[in-house]
């Protein structure tokens, strides 16, 4: 869980997110793979491979404790790129960095670059990296300012 | 082993799937992602924004699309796709949506083939709530 920096409306452009380290364990894939009702073989398999969306999602979570912090936040356009497959039980690290600002309507919209890599070994080629656009309120549920 | 995808054509369709977008899927997605966004699962707040209603992950719609790219392609969709996807509307909770694409272009590589795929999801009323263009490289 990322604690470090609780306001991410506040985030400014070149900050980063403390990285991540975590499994992607069969129990996380199965119930993801249960949501989105994804019964392709691959995901099935003797050596099941992570759905892509599963490893941004999964990834995502630290995230997503920030942006649950402002309640009508909004995703508005997605990157990603998947560079070899990742098979369950793997461990990898996500990295997420603000890479613009602007603010716009009372909402903070931020460019965040992710990039996730498997957590052993020495730093290597990502496994999946992208941009995710995001509308942050400006104001804190709560908060008196606009 | 994964079976190797018979090789795309241009032109060719991908889905559609529909799909009631229900509180259910919305909040069995929220527990699988760990993004509990009130604005995806709390009516009650929900209803003080301006959609007036809990809205779907835009994830989950992404994740749909995902869906119809690892059903036809495979292996070469989950170990080299791309994915550009931009957010047009919302999907309200309790809408029905369709997610369907088409395969754009094909262009042949040493060793196989460059593909692009446009998609989408839309209301039922045909409104783009997402749309997408996917990338992805196939051997043979």
């Amino acid at each position: 869980m990322i604690q470090v920096e609780p306001d991410l409306a506040a985030l400014q452009s070149g900050a980063s997110l403390p990285s991540q380290a975590f499994t992607l364990d069969r129990q996380s894939v199965a119930a993801y793979l249960a949501a989105v009702e994804d019964t392709a073989p691959m995901y099935g398999a003797h050596e099941p491979i992570v759905p892509p969306l599963a490893l941004l999602a999964l990834a995502m979570r630290g995230l997503a404790t920030l942006i649950a912090q402002h309640p009508g936040s909004l995703h508005v356009s997605q990157r990603l790129a998947l560079h070899g497959p990742v098979r369950v039980g793997e461990a990898v690290r996500v990295h997420l960095q603000v890479r613009a600002r602007s603010e716009r309507r009372g909402f903070a919209v931020l460019s965040l670059e992710v990039r996730v890599e498997r957590a052993e070994g020495p730093p290597a080629a990502p496994v999946l990296d992208g941009t995710i656009v995001l509308m942050v309120p400006l104001s804190l549920p709560g908060s008196s300012h606009a | 082993m994964h079976e190797r995808a018979a090789l795309p054509t241009i032109g060719e369709v991908l889905g559609p799937l529909s799909i009631l977008i229900s509180a259910e899927r919305v909040m069995a997605y929220a527990e699988a992602s760990g993004d509990h966004n009130p604005l995806h699962i709390d009516p009650a707040f929900a209803a003080t924004t301006e959609f007036g209603g809990p809205i779907a992950h835009g994830m989950l719609l992404l994740a749909y699309l995902s869906r119809l790219m690892g059903e036809r392609f495979g292996l070469a969709w989950a170990g080299s796709g791309s994915l550009d996807a931009r957010f047009r509307a919302p999907a309200m909770v309790g809408a029905a949506v369709v997610v369907r694409g088409m395969v754009a272009q094909v262009r042949a590589v040493e060793g196989g083939s460059l593909v692009e795929c446009t998609l989408s999801c839309a209301n039922a009323a045909g409104t783009p709530l997402l749309t997408a263009t996917a990338r992805l490289e196939v051997s043979g």
